[in-house]
């Protein structure tokens, strides 16, 4: 299937701030696509390219190397105001000067669309947006959450072909932000609007995204579902950066179609499965990738691994404990701890790993 | 090939285009070219062929050398009790809380806006040879001789002294308090954490306001003119070595004598000093606690705070008493006399003078904005350089700068001698750097992502410029349009070198005045000038209410 | 739109400079006060209009040679002929021969009409009458008079670069005593002097207002704005002899309106021109006008004869020598 937007082998360098002559590589040569209706997040840390990626596609930063198209049409050459992208900043870049009503229809006024047709899509966005009633505010009227919708509104009143959105919710305090995460989830159903999100929120990434594309470096890691990107990392980063793991060494012991036979370094064996066309073979040094709520405690003779208890936090839903092994100090999470007895500092104890905690990872 | 594409881009905004080409044309025009012909007509003695003549005679004459040394000993003089005085001045705002700041710092800002030779006039009245202090009170009895060093001394500081304490204010005030206690809690005392923290911390602020009034001291023109006796300095020796003397050639090496050692400082101060800075102003001045300092502190420090704003009330009252005496240290008695003969014979110098500033002002603010919005969004081959050049007449003594425009547009196909738009130009480009700068300023705080925003939404750069960058800049425009029309107002250093009879100043006029010993005329020629500045100043602030965008937000919100 | 503006303004003003018809441009060293009684007269009685720029004598041989390549004016005004002497050396000036120069004697007027006379001033002596009381001292009538001690300090004139009037007294001190006796006097008068000032008859209102005890112009200003605005002053002449100038115009090589400013200067030359100098205290040159009252004639004074072409051929090196050996000598 061709896919809406496409990038490929992109490439932007910099010159650095540090000294004249050498320059920076921001993004590395990527090649990605995006379906038509699909919104697909750009993760990573800071400093990973995904912003600049981002800006490349809207037309803000003109590429180094590479090419970008949009429904079939090559745009490098394309100033931003004739991209068919909205981009939703993550300052926002409100207009101070102007009320809401007439920062929404600004982009209906450089299309020269007659007055009445732009007053009512702006009052429908406004309605979408939930921000009826507050068409005459100044920006600085506004809270951050609110101005936030007006950011939003403001670019999809343009109905854009491509949705840019930069981190649009890193300024937001954390209740605002899963409000405001759960009600873009919400508009993006209902639109379906092909979209790019930028975050290094990797929470965010998760609960928004059709597909999300792992950066790193400038260089693109992991293209992949939420839920197989969790289950099937390809290498360390991606297994620490999106959720918490342990690592564990470990020997692949057999291995077949979708699954494989894990021996650990003290000899206990276990199964775990892998992505289809892996190439994992036999004997071969791995990390084994341990999610920290897919560990239980139990006896030391039914455990995959044993230690003693270093340190127990208690946060309401859920407790995590330190655990210290023979292969360095692992991070165990208990969900609704009060229904269970849980080990104290200082105890001896076995961990178990459930089968769906476990991934592998090739060692670096 | 990055440039090549830029330059491919810019290529597709002919707008864009002209605006660089237009700003790249009028300061090689009216910037660097006069200077240009200052340093050429210096190296051609006998008006052909070039040697090194003047130069010599610049080093061997005493004559010469004299005032070089003059000006360089009053200009480091002036500079560095400027910069006590306002490095305390400053302290007693942002550090002492002393009571009444608003009122101090108001007061400070007197020196700014009125004529440069306001306070000379004042201290000629006062202490001059006629003076209220010598002659009245103290009936000759003390011999103060306030012509010459000790007078330019006291004058200058009490003009620049408001430059440093303005530039010294925004450093004390964008350390962090913080730091401060910090120090106390580590077990330091508080005049060793003033020692420690509070001094090393804002000494790149002193060092770049203590060569901004050095730079100011050498290039005055109007305080020596009336006040150096027999201490002369460059500014007035290459102004009477080419109106007295008629030498342009030695005239002209004099100012270039003049310009080196600012040009030295203003590029030492933003190009060096700039990047030693600790602390970056972010123009958002943290909510400021600081610690309230003993009884006895607050009270020293507000008693040298008033007695300084003592003096400047006592300066600006004595002219303003002044203006209404029939003869200074004669006969005081009170009379409209000196305000009839301003608005009588004096009428045309009102008039030419208002209407020169009235055109200049909003020519300087409008390129003073489009040169910022270039130098600051956009990219271009040679933008630093543009920067560089716009900022450039902020170094040039307007001596220079006057001998520069009498050489340069004397000839075709730049014949301007004698006309009106002679004055102009040295006025918009005179001005240009401080709407430059402001608009520079204004942009840094604009959010680039606003105009990529506009741009994303569909406008046109040209678009954009107007309907968003150009309202946020406003209360930026507007302060360019105040000090082009202030400083117009009250310039004289570098247009006594070009005004004509068609074209007459009230500076110019003043002058004369203290020439002829007329006082109490220069004196009421002072306060009217005064008076438009002020109604300038509401004009602006009126027009600020009607234009500015945080204005009609504050009104939506009420 | 902006742009288009600025460039209508420009060709408005540069048109507005260029349009000029029956105006006469003028430079002139006389007192701000002084020209517009000649000036509003020739415009009454001719109808031509007068743009005038005043400056002083020294500024208006700047500008002139400063315009050369483009002159801005037609008559230069006022003003000791020396400097027009040196304009005319510098080949700035056009030669006019005014059939109304009567039989000027030669000293009056230059010999192939580049520059013609129009008054006569004397240098003399202002004193404060108060503090000349106060010291109890007589008004000084001769040069060395001005080295007594009781005038230390309380003396004042202008620099000799900067005022047409101070170069006289230094061309009459040469003409007197011989230049290099001359300069030893001023050395010794340089240590009496209690400052300089930029413009000739700044002096005499100091001594009215008592700022300073004597001062050197020329009679016609001591009067003029001294003693007829009611200062104790009084005028008084070196027995010596002392200098003298002559008020002189010229017409500028090359400037817009030539024939206006001939007509100019043979309408200043008439006695009816002439007699308005009575107001400003001149003695005029054509013997036909009327003398003010308590003025002073040619006899009043004795005058040392002086060579204006030498002292206008000798300007620089006289002030050249006057900077290195009195302002900065010792």
């Amino acid at each position: 299937m061709a896919y809406y937007v496409e990038v490929r082998n992109l490439v932007k360098v910099f010159k650095s701030h540090a000294s004249r002559s050498s320059t920076v590589r921001a993004v590395d040569g990527i090649s990605f696509g995006v379906r038509e209706g699909e919104l697909i997040t750009l993760l990573g840390p800071s400093g990973c390219g995904k912003t600049t990626t981002l800006r490349l596609v809207g037309g803000f930063e003109i590429p180094t190397e590479g090419d970008i198209f949009i429904d079939g049409v090559r745009v490098n050459d394309q100033p931003p105001n004739a991209r068919p992208t909205s981009m939703v900043f993550q300052s926002y870049a409100l207009f101070p000067h102007m009320t809401v009503f007439e920062n929404i229809a600004y982009g209906l006024k450089n299309k020269r669309l007659p007055s009445d047709e732009i007053k009512t899509k702006v009052l429908e966005t406004l309605e979408i947006v939930g921000l009826q009633e507050l068409e005459k505010r100044y920006p600085g009227q506004l809270s951050g959450g609110q101005q936030q919708r007006v950011a939003l509104a403001r670019a999809i009143v343009m109905e854009p072909k491509v949705l840019l959105l930069d981190e649009p919710l890193s300024n937001l305090d954390a209740k605002l932000r899963e409000q405001m995460r759960v009600e873009l989830k919400k508009l993006q159903t209902r639109l379906r609007i092909t979209s790019i999100y930028v975050t290094h929120d990797q929470l965010e990434a998760m609960t928004l995204s059709d597909r999300v594309v792992v950066m790193k470096d400038g260089k693109i890691v992991q293209i992949d579902s939420p839920e197989r990107i969790y289950r099937f990392p390809t290498n360390k980063f991606v297994a620490g950066f999106i959720g918490k793991a342990n690592f564990l060494k470990g020997k692949i012991g057999k291995v077949w179609e979708e699954s494989c036979e894990l021996v650990m370094t003290n000899g206990m064996k276990l199964e775990a499965d892998l992505p289809k066309g892996h190439n994992f073979e036999v004997g071969e040094e791995v990390l084994i990738v341990v999610r920290p709520e897919g560990i239980s405690f139990c006896e030391s003779s039914q455990a995959h691994i044993v230690g003693h208890v270093i340190s127990r936090i208690y946060t309401g839903g859920a407790a995590s404990f330190e655990v210290e092994t023979d292969q360095g100090v692992m991070t165990v999470e208990v969900t609704n701890p009060l229904a269970l007895a849980l080990p104290s500092i200082d105890e001896n104890v076995g961990l178990s790993f459930s089968r769906t905690a476990v991934a592998v990872v090739k060692a670096e | 090939m990055y440039t090549f594409k830029q330059i491919k881009r810019i290529w597709n905004e002919p707008v864009l285009l002209a605006m660089i080409v237009l700003v790249v044309v009028l300061l090689i025009v009216f910037v660097i070219y006069p200077i240009a012909m200052v340093f050429f007509k210096s190296l051609q003695p006998t008006g052909e062929g070039f040697d090194l003549s003047v130069y010599k005679a610049l080093f061997t004459k005493k004559y010469f050398r004299a005032p070089f040394f003059n000006s360089l000993k009053l200009g480091v003089s002036v500079a560095s009790v400027g910069v006590l005085v306002g490095y305390i001045f400053a302290y007693a705002i942002t550090r002492v809380n002393i009571p009444g700041k608003v009122f101090f710092r108001t007061a400070a800002s007197f020196p700014i806006i009125s004529p440069p030779f306001v306070i000379a006039l004042a201290a000629i009245l006062l202490f001059g040879r006629n003076g209220f202090i010598t002659h009245q009170l103290l009936k000759g009895k003390l011999n103060v001789e306030i012509y010459g060093f000790w007078g330019l001394l006291v004058v200058e500081t009490l003009a620049y002294f408001p430059t440093a304490f303005m530039t010294l204010e925004g450093i004390l005030q964008s350390i962090d308090p913080a730091l401060e206690e910090a120090s106390l809690s580590l077990k330091a005392s508080k005049w060793k954490t003033f020692w420690r923290v509070t001094f090393p911390l804002s000494m790149p602020g002193i060092l770049a306001s203590w060569l901004l009034v050095f730079s100011q001291s050498m290039a005055d023109f109007g305080n020596p003119l009336i006040l150096s006796g027999n201490y002369h300095v460059l500014s007035v020796a290459a102004y009477l070595e080419i109106t007295g003397s008629y030498r342009i050639p030695y005239g002209s090496g004099l100012a270039i004598l003049l310009l080196i050692p600012t040009l030295i400082a203003f590029f030492v101060q933003r190009y060096w000093l700039s990047r030693k800075s600790y602390i970056t102003v972010t123009g958002k001045p943290s909510a400021m606690r600081i610690l309230e300092p003993t009884k006895w502190v607050k009270a020293i420090f507000t008693l040298v705070s008033a007695f300084l704003v003592g003096i400047i009330f006592l300066f600006y009252g004595t002219v303003f008493y002044g203006s209404f005496t029939k003869l200074w240290g004669v006969d005081h008695s009170l009379t409209l006399d000196n305000y009839r003969y301003v608005f009588d014979i004096g009428s045309e110098y009102l008039k030419d003078t208002l209407f020169l500033a009235t055109i200049a002002t909003p020519f300087s603010g409008v390129l003073g904005m489009i040169t910022a919005y270039l130098v600051a969004r956009k990219e271009f081959p040679g933008r630093r350089v543009v920067e560089a050049l716009s900022l450039l007449t902020f170094a040039v003594p307007g001596t220079v700068v006057g001998i520069g425009y009498l050489l340069a547009f004397n000839q075709r196909p730049l014949m301007l001698t004698g006309t009106a738009l002679i004055i102009i130009l040295v006025f918009v480009f005179r001005y240009l750097p401080v709407g430059v700068q402001n608009g520079v300023a204004a942009l840094y705080q604009i959010d680039p992502a606003i105009e990529e925003a506009s741009l994303d939404l569909g406008a046109s750069s040209y678009r954009t410029f107007w309907k968003i960058t150009m309202p946020l800049m406003m209360p930026a425009f507007f302060a360019a349009l105040f000090y082009t029309f202030v400083k117009s107002m009250t310039a004289i250093s570098a247009v006594i070198f070009v005004v004509s009879g068609k074209w007459q100043l009230i500076t110019v006029a003043i002058l004369g005045s203290v020439e002829n010993s007329d006082l109490a005329q220069a004196a009421a020629f002072s306060y009217v000038l005064i008076g438009f500045v002020v109604i300038a100043m509401f004009l602006l602030r009126w027009i600020t209410n009607l234009f500015s965008y945080q204005e009609r937000i504050r009104r939506a919100r009420a | 739109m902006k742009k288009l503006g600025f460039v209508v303004l420009v060709l408005a003003l540069l048109a507005s400079t260029a349009y000029a018809a029956q105006v006469l441009h003028m430079y002139t060293a006389l007192d701000g006060n002084e020209w517009p009684i000649y000036v509003r007269a020739f415009e009454k009685a001719t109808g031509i209009k007068v743009e005038v720029v005043r400056m002083s004598s020294g500024e208006v041989l700047a500008r002139v040679e400063a315009e050369a390549k483009n002159p801005q004016a037609s008559i230069w005004f006022g003003g000791p002929a020396v400097d027009q002497i040196a304009a005319k050396k510098k080949g700035l000036l056009e030669p006019y021969k005014s059939p109304n120069a009567w039989s000027m004697p030669l000293a009056f007027k230059d010999p192939d009409g580049y520059w013609t006379g129009f008054y006569f001033g004397a240098i003399g002596f202002a004193s404060n009458t108060e503090q000349l009381k106060e010291l109890g001292v007589e008004p000084p009538t001769s040069w060395y008079d001005l080295l007594k001690p009781e005038f230390k300090g309380r003396i004042s004139l202008a620099y000799p670069y900067t005022s047409g009037t101070a170069y006289t007294v230094l061309a009459s001190l040469v003409a007197l005593m011989g230049e290099d006796e001359a300069f030893e006097y001023w050395k010794k008068l340089h240590k009496q002097i209690h400052h300089y000032n930029k413009s000739g008859s700044a002096c005499v209102t100091q001594v009215g207002l008592g700022e300073v005890t004597v001062g050197i112009a020329f009679a016609h200003d001591v009067i003029k704005k001294g003693i007829s605005k009611g200062y104790p002053v009084t005028l008084s002449f070196p027995k010596e002899g002392t200098g003298y100038e002559v008020g002189a115009m010229s017409i500028i090589k090359g400037g817009p309106e030539p024939e206006l400013a001939k007509k100019f200067i043979d309408w200043m030359l008439t006695a009816e021109a002439q007699n308005l100098m009575k107001q400003w205290y001149r003695i005029p040159l054509n013997p036909d006008a009327e003398v003010a009252e308590g003025s002073v004639k040619m006899g009043d004074v004795k005058v040392v004869p002086m060579d204006f072409d030498y002292f206008g051929r000798e300007k620089d090196r006289l002030i050249e020598r006057w900077k290195n050996e009195i302002e900065y000598g010792s």
